[in-house]
């Protein structure tokens, strides 16, 4: 089942979920959150559609090859480390390539939940999203991408 | 610890231009530095600070919408002021150090964010209060808060402790609703937390 919510209202839809998978459409900001609760850890995978990047790469081995892990220092607090994973959600197939969404998917532990993690997701793909996209020109080649902008983005 | 308070701030702090200068480098260096060199500008972890450049001015600006009101820039420059009076907590339960029953764990978020109106405190008294109860009247003898929810699961647990109207209120609620004076002047269209439970 997919929510079609509101940003501001995936915090306590993260809050009440039990153990299992939930889809989320954050409609304000054409964000696709997907949740995967086990009772211990949040698997939050986060896919922004208004950022595209396309692929000489099949569709079915997009999300995997294009797959960038890091951790990031002092987010989202000073002293705290974060493990993030930069991908692309395929989005269009094509015949020499492949077009994906620019996505992060991070887990965090429960008592973490209190911060605003779409806040903190969007800054990190805001500014990280420059350096994925050389990552991928110089592993893949040429990187076709596209940052949908303005009132109606 | 079986019930955890945390304070967080309500609402992105305002920036005190006149005590912004000890914060930042001299305005012939500032002109000069890419926005990204500017200490106070890379504590940022959501990069909600930005600096400006209008002419020969260059203005340092906070962007509310990317604000997590960390207060990691008030840790390292006096001239960010949040409000002392729109503060609010989370409330966590179920955390324990001991190793009885399934062991150690932190504590899962029941409320991220409930105002914290002084002299009393009653929204959180309530809530902590509500939690205590639910607690005392069917948990088992010696059973700590953490078995106690899982004995129950998540969902019952938050239906006994009547906090399904608290999250729908929420999630009804514009941000701007967060801050302290407001909330107080809404009190009648949006009943107080307390009422809620």
């Amino acid at each position: 089942m997919e929510y079609r919510i509101k940003s501001r209202e995936l915090q306590n839809f993260l809050i009440l979920q039990t153990e299992g998978v939930q889809v989320f459409f954050l409609k304000d900001l054409d964000l696709y959150v997907v949740s995967h609760f086990d009772g211990e850890l949040y698997r939050l995978g986060f896919a922004d559609l208004r950022t595209r990047v396309g692929l000489k790469m099949r569709c079915d081995r997009l999300e995997e090859e294009a797959a960038a892990a890091t951790e990031l220092k002092d987010i989202p607090w000073e002293r705290l480390r974060l493990k993030v994973v930069f991908t692309l959600y395929p989005l269009n197939c094509f015949e020499e390539g492949a077009e994906g969404a620019l996505a992060l998917k991070i887990n965090i532990e429960p008592h973490r939940l209190m911060y605003d993690w779409v806040k903190i997701a969007r800054a990190i793909l805001s500014s990280w999203s420059e350096q994925y996209v050389r990552w991928l020109r110089e592993r893949f080649g040429p990187v076709d991408a596209v940052k949908i902008v303005g009132p109606g983005a | 610890m079986d019930i955890v308070i945390v304070g967080q701030w309500g609402a992105p702090p305002k920036i005190r231009e006149e005590a912004l200068g000890n914060c930042l480098p001299p305005k012939r260096v500032l002109e000069k530095v890419p926005e990204g060199q500017v200490f106070i500008v890379q504590v940022c972890p959501t990069g909600a600070l930005s600096l400006r450049r209008e002419g020969d001015k260059v203005k340092l600006v906070l962007i509310p919408e990317k604000c997590i009101n960390c207060a990691r820039c008030k840790e390292n420059c006096d001239a960010f002021d949040y409000d002392p009076e729109n503060v609010g907590v989370a409330v966590l339960v179920g955390g324990k150090m001991s190793n009885t029953g399934k062991g150690p764990r932190l504590g899962r978020v029941l409320i991220p964010w409930i105002p914290a109106i002084p002299p009393r405190y009653e929204e959180i008294v309530t809530v902590v209060k509500r939690v205590v109860d639910v607690w005392r009247e069917h948990a088992q003898p010696g059973e700590r808060l953490a078995e106690f929810i899982d004995r129950m699961g998540w969902q019952r647990f938050i239906e006994m402790v009547g906090l399904s109207k608290v999250h729908a209120m929420y999630q009804r609620m514009p941000d701007y609703v967060r801050t302290y004076m407001y909330f107080r002047q809404r009190s009648e269209a949006w009943p107080r937390f307390r009422d809620g439970i």
